[in-house]
C-alpha cells in the first residue's frame, strides 16, 4: 500500500513540476495513483531516467512505463546549508539524495528523505521507501503528487 | 590513430598574446560586463602587438552575453570571417573555445582569432542564487523538484560518492584550495591576493553543501580574460616568445551528460574520453606535463580531474597532493617531500585569482611558456589546460613552447 504524505518538503512558493509536461506525464499521473515508474522501451526493455523521447539503446519512440517497486539505495546526498534563495533561507538545510532503485540500479533518481534533515542522518548505503507527496492541487491541472522517501528498515533475508 | 595523428592541429597554432580585465569580487565592478570584454581583448591585442582592428575571428563559450558582431563593430575591425559559439553551460568551454579558434585558423577562415569570457556576476546573476518558482518543466524539472539548484549542491553529490569510494578527505580537497591561495599571493591580479589561508582556515569554513565548504567553492566575481591566436609564421612577427598549441579534445563520451546524475562513470570528472583524445592529439602522455591549471569549480573534482588525466593513478589524487607536490616550489612549506612536483593553478585560478569561468586559466597557462607568468615554474615547456570537470561538453588543451 503506497503511503501518502502531506507536509509539504519545500515552503509553499517553491516550484512545482507541471503535470502537463509532455515528456514526464505518465510519471506525475502515476505518483497521483501511489505509484512510481520509470520510462521502459516497449521494442528492447530498456529502462531510462529521466524519460526521453526515444530509447538511448535502440531508438525505438515506442516508449511506455514500468512500475518499480519503491524501493532504493542511497548512493549519494549532499545535505545543503547556504541556502540558494530567501524562500529556503527560512526553510532552512535540507536534504538531497541520489538513489539506485533496488529493481534497476543503472538507474538514479534525485529524491528528498523525509524527517532526515539534521547533520548525520544519512549515510551511502542505507535502505530507502518511497512516499507520495500531495504537494498542490491546482483548479486547472488537478493534483500534483511527487515521489518522495523515508528510511527503510532493510529486507529481511 | 596514424590517420588521427597525420590529421592533428599539433604545431599549426600559437597563442600570441593574453590579457583581462580588471578582476573585482562580484557588484564591485560598475563599467558594463561588455566594457570590460573589450578590455580584457584590447590587452591581450596590446601584449600581442597587434592592432586589434586586425582580429578577424571571435570563439567564446557558455553563452557569453558579448556578442561578437557587437565586438568587432565597436572595435572597428576591417573584416570578420570567424564567429563561433562553443556549447554548455557550464565552464566546459574555456579549451574549446581556444580549441575551435585554433581550427579556424588552420581552416583558413581567419587569420586573428580572439578566444574570451566575459562574466560580471555582479551585473546580472550570481551563480550561486537560484530562485525557482511557478511551474517546472522540461529537463531541469528533475533536479528542481529534489531542490538541487545551485552548482555547489549538485556537484557535492559526485564528489560526496568519489570521497566515498576511494577514502578522500576534507582536508584533501583543502589542499587544492590552499595551493591555489598560495599562489595568489603572489599574483598582483588576485583578488585573494593579501588574503592567505591554512588548511585549519579551510577545515574551519561553513559548510554549503555538504560535504562541500566555503573555500572548497570557486568566488562569484566581475571580469574578462582573452587570448589571440594564430599562425606560427604570423606568430614570429609579433611581440612573445612563440608558445604553440600541441593538442586539444573536447566533447563527451557515452552518456556523460545524461541528466539526473546518470552518468556511467560517476566517479570520474567526465574527462575519461576527452583525456585520451587530448594525448593522442598532442603526441605526448602525461609525464610530460610540466604545469597545469585544472578548472576549479569545486576542489574536489579538481582531484577527479587529476586521475582522468592520468596525472595521479585512479582513487590516488587526494594522497597524491600531500606533501607540497601542486604548489610551487616558492609557496611549500619547508621541508615538503613532492613541492613543486607538478604545480597546478599557479595564478590562484577560479578560487583565488578570479572566475572568469575559467578563462583566467588559459591566460596563465600561456604566461606559463612565454615567460610572463607571476610565479614562474622554471624550465616548464608543457602547459595542460583542463577546463569544466563534471560538465559536458567539456575539454582541454596542451600548450609547449
Amino acid at each position: 500500500m503506497a503511503e501518502f504524505v502531506d507536509g509539504k518538503y519545500f515552503p509553499e512558493g517553491y516550484a512545482v513540476p507541471d503535470p502537463r509536461d509532455a515528456l514526464s506525464r505518465g510519471f506525475w499521473e502515476a505518483a497521483c495513483e501511489g505509484r512510481l515508474v520509470v520510462q521502459q522501451c516497449s521494442d528492447c526493455g530498456t529502462v531510462q531516467h529521466p524519460p526521453e523521447v526515444l530509447c538511448h539503446a535502440c531508438h525505438s519512440f515506442d516508449l511506455g512505463w514500468k512500475e518499480v517497486s519503491g524501493r532504493a539505495t542511497i548512493y549519494s546526498f549532499t545535505r545543503t546549508v547556504h541556502p540558494a534563495n530567501d524562500l529556503l533561507r527560512e526553510r532552512g538545510p535540507y536534504n538531497v539524495v541520489l538513489l539506485q532503485l533496488d529493481d534497476y540500479p543503472e538507474v538514479r533518481m534525485l529524491g528528498n528523505v523525509l524527517d532526515a534533515d539534521e547533520e548525520g542522518a544519512l549515510a551511502i548505503g542505507m535502505p530507502l521507501r518511497v512516499v507520495f507527496e500531495r504537494t498542490a492541487v491546482d483548479p486547472e491541472v488537478g493534483e500534483i503528487v511527487q515521489p518522495r522517501w523515508r528510511l527503510a528498515e532493510p529486507e529481511s533475508s | 590513430m596514424g590517420e588521427n595523428t597525420a590529421r592533428s592541429i599539433r604545431d599549426k597554432v600559437c597563442v600570441v598574446g593574453v590579457g583581462e580585465s580588471e578582476y573585482g569580487r562580484h557588484g564591485s565592478i560598475t563599467r558594463p560586463e561588455f566594457q570590460l570584454a573589450i578590455e580584457a581583448i584590447l590587452a591581450a591585442c596590446s601584449d600581442a602587438g597587434l592592432d586589434p582592428r586586425r582580429l578577424n575571428g571571435f570563439a567564446s563559450y557558455a553563452n557569453d552575453r558579448n556578442d561578437a558582431i557587437r565586438i568587432a563593430t565597436a572595435l572597428g575591425v576591417e573584416q570578420t570571417s570567424f564567429n563561433n559559439m562553443h556549447w554548455g553551460g557550464g565552464g566546459g568551454g574555456v579549451a574549446g573555445s581556444v580549441a575551435n579558434a585554433a581550427a579556424a585558423i588552420v581552416a583558413g577562415y581567419a587569420d586573428y582569432v580572439v578566444a574570451y569570457r566575459a562574466l560580471a556576476q555582479g551585473q546580472f546573476r550570481r551563480f550561486g542564487q537560484a530562485s525557482v518558482t511557478g511551474w517546472s518543466r522540461g529537463q531541469d524539472m528533475w533536479r528542481i523538484a529534489a531542490g538541487l539548484l545551485t552548482p555547489p549542491q549538485r556537484f557535492a553529490l559526485p564528489i560526496r560518492r568519489y570521497m566515498y569510494e576511494y577514502g578522500v578527505t576534507s582536508e584533501h580537497l583543502g589542499l587544492i584550495a590552499v595551493a591555489s591561495y598560495k599562489h595568489a599571493q603572489h599574483n598582483p591580479r588576485a583578488i585573494m591576493n593579501g588574503r592567505p589561508i591554512t588548511i585549519e582556515d579551510h577545515q574551519n569554513s561553513r559548510i554549503i553543501a555538504d560535504p562541500l565548504r566555503l573555500y572548497d567553492c570557486c568566488q562569484e566575481t566581475d571580469g574578462a580574460a582573452a587570448v589571440i591566436l594564430t599562425t606560427p609564421e604570423r606568430a614570429r612577427d609579433l611581440r612573445r616568445p612563440l608558445v604553440y598549441l600541441a593538442g586539444a579534445a573536447q566533447g563527451a563520451g557515452y552518456r556523460e551528460g545524461a541528466m539526473s546524475d546518470n552518468r556511467p562513470n560517476y566517479t570520474t570528472a567526465a574527462f575519461s574520453d576527452v583525456a585520451q583524445r587530448l594525448y593522442a592529439s598532442a603526441g605526448m602522455g602525461p609525464e610530460e606535463i610540466d604545469v597545469a591549471q585544472i578548472y576549479e569549480n569545486f576542489t574536489g573534482l579538481v582531484l577527479m580531474a587529476m586521475e582522468d588525466f592520468g596525472l595521479c593513478g585512479r582513487g590516488e589524487a587526494g594522497r597524491w597532493v600531500e606533501g607540497g607536490r601542486i604548489e610551487h616550489r616558492a609557496v611549500a612549506d619547508a621541508g615538503a617531500p613532492h613541492a613543486g612536483a607538478l604545480p597546478i593553478n599557479t595564478s590562484g585560478g577560479n578560487l583565488a585569482e578570479a572566475y572568469t569561468h575559467g578563462f583566467e586559466l588559459m591566460v596563465e597557462a600561456t604566461r606559463q611558456l612565454n615567460g610572463t607568468a607571476t610565479l614562474p615554474v622554471e624550465g616548464a615547456r608543457t602547459s595542460l589546460l583542463v577546463s569544466g570537470p563534471g560538465v559536458a561538453p567539456a575539454s582541454a588543451l596542451i600548450l609547449h613552447n
